[in-house]
């Protein structure tokens, strides 16, 4: 059978099984029991899928996935992030949009506690939305900055989409870690001078909201009781991955012991959410692997059947530079994004993109620095942005859905210019990670 | 039936626990093994095998459980802007062909585990032991994740899919 006819066949037929509601790891399978019995070879291509499905998620290097999520939600069961938001809310004062500001720093913070989008999301949305709300800021105001620093959590370690993604594309996913560290630093830089330029030009979106009078002791005192010592977490991650003396697995598990311990000192810690953490961390460790085990052979028979390779000679055929190709990707990225979760992304495009890169010479850090990026916007455009629900499920019932569009929409230009500011000068990705390797 | 219908949610809910305590064991045995190769230059015997089994068995006997608390990731804007009139039969269609495909993976992994018990293999890591163990997992996994397409493709469609993602 023809390469394309193949390669339509089964990516047309995967959007349509998606289409009709079926979950995504299910949608792979079928696919794939269809293309495993025709390219395959029959009933031994199944078993071969079978044997896929259950060698691709025995893979040390996903270790760091339940522990990353893991970690997050000892934090977040025991409320010593929401303690620590509350602390970051003291000390920031005489800006305009203060609590805006308060949510990107508290939200850019978590992100280097939590590898979970939605977590993040969510714990700000809870905590900081309804004093928005009711200080006075507009809706749009109050919800744009809680979607976009929420979603920082995709870049910064833990990043548990980091490891999948550098795991499946064969990228170090130390480097690819840290990677993520400077674009999203500079995407909270652009957050919060967009949230001051928008306050000073249209005051009456953000009311002046300074916290009351307090002696310098009363306004730094939970600041160093809870936020300083989980400065220790993020060091035990990302400083020990920065050094380059620990592997992610190891940084992991090292960062859910602190998390336990940082838990126990604010005697936060029960076995009520202790084990709460753990089966949220089952529900999403699971659901991400069980994709990976179901849709392992996709790339397989796209291989087998001459498609990778094929797509690969087409591309080659056209001559295009290294740059206009991964505009490319970058372009049908967003498309995907639009309507895909992101392990299904990374699942369909990988198979393709990552040896296509190869061929072009793309550098494989910028590319992952690029999906990164991409994933996170995906989280937040219409209509199948994750964090956009999840917005809608902690905002007043009163916020229509257009609002919650029109609030993400300035955040996701600063995350496209981010974007475009990663292709154009790749440093921003790779300094980092280099100096790992020094 | 209420007697099944309560034995089979005990069993996906203890297999969802017990993976719960296999990723609570990964964590501990990670950190002790840090503990052990940085202050007595030694680390746990297998511990990387031991948790690429962990890790596949939790991610396939918790699988039932994550589709009954309807937290498998599915894309449903062209579903919900259905009427419910079509809604239901699609529904059923669709959970009627997950419980297929899950039916294919269990009989496909069973055929697996038969095939490596046949040739007596063997997984040749730094632990050796029978490849037919390690397909179980995927064959159980498959027989309830059909049992729980079958018994959601009777009820009527969630109204609210859990938000899961990372």
């Amino acid at each position: 059978m023809d390469w394309m006819l193949i390669l339509t066949l089964m990516l047309g037929g995967l959007v349509f099984l998606l289409a009709i509601g079926l979950p995504v790891a299910f949608a792979f399978i079928t696919v794939n029991v269809i293309g495993a019995y025709f390219i395959l070879g029959g009933t031994n291509g199944l078993v071969q899928m079978a044997r896929n499905a259950t060698s691709s998620v025995s893979n040390f290097q996903l270790a760091p996935i339940p522990l990353f999520i893991l970690m997050g939600e000892i934090l977040f069961q025991s409320r010593v992030a929401h303690r620590a938001i509350d602390a970051i809310e003291r000390i920031v004062m005489r800006v305009p949009g203060r609590l805006a500001v308060v949510t990107v720093f508290g939200g850019t913070i978590f992100s280097a506690l939590s590898g979970s989008t939605i977590a993040n999301t969510a714990m700000l949305g809870s905590t900081l939305m309804p004093s928005m709300l009711k200080k006075g800021y507009h809706p749009t105001l109050a919800m744009g900055p809680i979607m976009a620093s929420g979603a920082i959590a995709m870049l910064i370690p833990p990043s548990a989409l980091a490891v999948l993604l550098g795991s499946l594309a064969g990228i170090s996913i130390s480097k690819l870690l840290v990677a993520g560290i400077l674009p999203a630093i500079l995407l909270s830089v652009l957050f919060v001078i967009l949230i001051v330029t928008i306050s000073i030009l249209r005051p009456d979106l953000a009311p002046s909201d300074d916290p009351p009078a307090m002696t310098l002791w009363e306004r730094w005192k939970p600041f160093c009781i809870y936020v300083l010592p989980l400065s220790g977490i993020f060091f035990v991650v990302i400083g020990s991955l920065l050094i380059g003396i620990a592997s992610p697995t190891d940084a992991a598990a090292l960062g859910c012991l602190a998390a336990v311990l940082a838990s126990m000192a604010y005697r936060s810690l029960s076995l009520a959410n202790l084990g709460a953490a753990l089966m949220e961390t089952v529900k999403l460790t699971v659901m991400i692997m069980f994709i990976i085990a179901a849709s392992q052979t996709f790339s397989q028979i796209l291989s087998f059947s001459g498609a990778t390779s094929g797509l690969i000679n087409l591309i080659n055929g056209w001559d295009l530079t290294a740059l206009q190709v991964l505009i490319g990707m970058i372009l049908l990225l967003l498309f995907l994004g639009c309507f895909i979760d992101q392990v299904s992304m990374l699942m369909v495009t990988i198979p393709i993109f990552i040896p296509l890169a190869r061929a072009m010479g793309i550098d494989e850090l910028v590319l992952g620095v690029v999906y990164l990026l991409t994933m996170e916007i995906a989280l937040l455009t219409p209509p199948f942005g994750l964090l956009l629900f999840v917005m809608r499920g902690v905002a007043p019932s009163t916020v229509r859905m257009k609002q919650i569009y029109a609030a993400v929409a300035p955040f996701l230009v600063i995350k496209l210019f981010v974007l475009t500011l990663v292709v154009a000068i790749p440093a921003l990705g790779t300094w980092l990670p280099e100096l790992i390797s020094k | 039936m209420p007697v099944l219908e309560k034995a089979y949610s005990g069993l996906v809910t203890a297999l969802a626990m017990l993976a719960g305590a296999v990723l609570a064991a990964i964590t501990t045995a990670l950190v002790i093994n840090v503990v052990l190769v940085s202050v007595f230059t030694t680390n746990i015997f297998g511990m990387a095998d031991g948790i690429e089994v962990g890790l596949m068995a939790a991610t396939f006997l918790a699988a039932p459980w994550v589709l009954k608390k309807n937290a498998h990731v599915a894309v449903d804007i062209v579903t919900a802007s259905l009427t419910p009139r079509i809604q239901r039969p699609l529904h059923v269609v669709t959970m009627g062909l997950g419980a297929v495909m899950s039916g294919v993976l269990a009989w496909s992994s069973f055929q697996a585990l038969l095939i490596a018990f046949g040739r007596g293999s063997m997984i040749q890591g730094i632990l050796v032991f029978p490849e037919w163990l390690v397909m179980i997992p995927a064959s159980v996994s498959g027989v309830l994740l059909a049992i729980e397409f079958i018994r959601q493709a009777l009820r009527s469609p969630a109204l609210d899919r859990l938000q899961t993602g990372l």
